[in-house]
This record gives structure tokens, C-alpha cells and sequence, in this order.
């Protein structure tokens, strides 16, 4: 069983990423706390009495999980606001789905040195290109590359076969690849 | 395949380069969440010590039981044979005690003591005096 510490350890070291990741499906930070945050509870709560070593695993089942929660609960509400929304304009983002585009929006400073400034922009549009990703790839290469997960375990944490997920990353770069040199970033 | 994951690393490195760049208030409210999962686990843990603890001991015996099965029939056979041989020495034992006395008492008179008319005449008087 895992230790209080273990835990705290183990969250501290994903919850940056786990953040990211669940922002670029949501696109929306609000959401994507409150997902993050719902997901350390549920492990914490249903799964405290493992071992540290099947957190990875159980944290990216259960976050996952609690995205897809989110998008249902999301399309009900859709549905419930077009519905009652005749009178008012339609301008806001009534289209969730997480396979669009997101405009894009550098938020970075614009006094900070050059360089930096250009990795911020590298950054920013690698993240974008992220967002663009159908869902199943960007997952697969998040937990592929980013968790730094094999290609056995991505396949058991999105619940799909190991020649799946090898298809999703192998589309997944190539397709950063060409944005990035779409965009004259060096690759 | 070698091109594909170094060009993923390098996305990867500039990803995790972008995390240390995260809102203040995004890192604090991440971390107030951390500190909420782990009161959650510290409570469930303190709300069922004793259910964890007999279950805990339980899971322990039957994982030792299991792992000297071998070694545990061998004593329990041990056991058997004792209880057995203990159990058939106090039986026999009680049973040469009341031969020994019956023997004994026996042997005081010969039976043809009580066939005697003469004996049983002399035993009566000195009895008296």
C-alpha cells in the first residue's frame, strides 16, 4: 500500500503534465483543473491501498475516464443550451469537439529576450499542433512520449492493441513534424 | 523509427520546458488538489484500521500457511501421532493401576481364605478384641 508521501511524491511529479494533457483535449483551464483535480481524488480514494509502482497506469485509466465524463456531460449541456438559446446570439463555443481547431494565441510576454521568446513561440505552436490532433493520437503520443510509457502499457491504458497505438504515434509525429516545418520551425 | 522518436523527444523536451512556464495560480491550485488527494488517502486509511489490520493478518497467515504447506502437513501429522500415542499411554495406564489394585487386594487373601470355615471363625473373633 502506498504511503501518504508516495502519493503526494507521485502527483507532484504528473499533475503538470496531467494538466497539459487534459487541456489540450478540453481546451478550457478551468476544465482541465477541475478533471486533474477529480482524477487525484478518485485515485486517491479508490486506489490508495496499491502500489506506488500501478499509479502511472491508474491515474492515466482514471484521467482519461474522467475526460470522457467531462465531453458527456458537456454534450448534454449542449444539447439543453441550443435548445433554450433561440433568442440569444450564438457566438460562443457551443462545438466541443476536441478534434477542431483552437484559434491560436501566443500569451507570451513580449519584453523577454529573443531567444526565449522563440521557444516560447516553438512551444506554443507545438501545443497548438497538439490540440489539432485527432483525440486517439495525441493520446497515444502523450503517453508514449511524454509519460514516457512503452508501447504495452500506452496499449492498456487507452484499452487498445500495441500495433494501434505504434499507427497513432507514428501519425501523431509526422504529422507535429509537418506542422512545425509548415510553421519554420527547425525540426 | 530511430528519426520518429528523436524528433518526438525534441517535442517532448520543449513540452516539458513549457511546463515550468505554468500560471502560478494553475501550479497552486494543482497543488491544493495534490494536498486534497492526499487527506482523502490518509483518511480512508485511519477510517478502517481495524478491517484493514484483521484483513491485513489474515492475507499474511494464509500467504505463510501457503508458502510452508509442505513443512505445515508434516507437523500437523507430527501432532496427530502425539496427541494419539499421549492419548493411548493415559488409556492403558488407568487401566494397569486398577489391575495392580485388584491384584494387590487379591493378593492379601488367597481366595481360599474366604472358603475356610476356621479362618472366617478366627477373623471374626479377633476383630472383636
Amino acid at each position: 500500500m502506498a504511503t501518504s508521501q508516495e502519493l503526494s511524491d507521485f502527483l507532484a511529479e504528473v499533475e503538470r503534465r496531467a494538466f497539459k494533457q487534459t487541456a489540450y483535449a478540453v481546451r478550457d483551464d478551468h476544465a482541465a483543473l477541475d478533471i486533474v483535480q477529480d482524477a487525484m481524488l478518485k485515485l486517491a480514494q479508490s486506489y490508495g491501498e496499491r502500489p506506488v509502482t500501478e499509479y502511472p497506469m491508474l491515474f492515466q485509466r482514471i484521467l482519461q475516464n474522467t475526460m470522457r465524463d467531462y465531453w458527456r456531460r458537456q454534450k448534454v449541456r449542449n444539447l439543453w443550451t441550443t435548445l433554450f438559446s433561440s433568442f440569444t446570439s450564438n457566438d460562443d463555443d457551443d462545438e466541443h469537439d476536441p478534434l477542431e481547431t483552437l484559434a491560436s494565441a501566443n500569451q507570451q510576454d513580449s519584453n523577454e529576450p529573443l531567444e526565449q521568446l522563440e521557444r516560447s513561440q516553438t512551444i506554443a505552436i507545438i501545443e497548438q499542433a497538439l490540440q489539432k490532433l485527432p483525440a486517439r493520437q495525441r493520446e497515444a503520443f502523450i503517453l508514449r512520449y511524454w509519460e514516457d510509457m512503452d508501447v504495452a502499457e500506452t496499449a492498456a491504458a487507452m484499452g487498445c492493441s500495441q500495433g494501434s497505438v505504434k499507427t497513432h504515434c507514428s501519425r501523431a509525429v509526422h504529422t507535429l513534424a509537418a506542422m512545425l516545418e509548415k510553421q519554420g520551425v527547425e525540426r | 523509427m530511430n528519426q520518429e522518436h528523436e524528433t518526438a523527444k525534441k517535442i517532448v523536451g520543449l513540452l516539458d520546458q513549457g511546463l515550468t512556464k505554468l500560471d502560478t495560480k494553475i501550479v497552486a491550485r494543482l497543488a491544493s488538489a495534490r494536498s486534497q488527494a492526499v487527506t482523502l488517502l490518509a483518511e480512508h486509511v485511519q477510517s478502517q484500521p481495524v478491517t484493514v489490520g484483521y484483513h491485513a493478518l489474515m492475507r499474511q497467515a494464509a500467504d505463510y500457511f501457503h508458502g510452508h504447506r509442505g513443512w505445515m502437513s508434516a507437523a500437523l501429522v507430527c501432532g496427530v501421532i502425539l496427541v494419539a500415542f499421549v492419548a493411548t499411554q493415559q488409556l492403558s495406564g488407568k487401566q494397569t493401576v486398577e489391575q495392580g489394585d485388584a491384584f494387590l487386594l487379591a493378593s492379601e487373601l488367597p481366595p481360599e481364605a474366604y472358603l475356610d470355615k476356621g479362618f472366617d471363625a478366627w477373623l471374626k473373633h479377633s476383630s472383636r478384641h
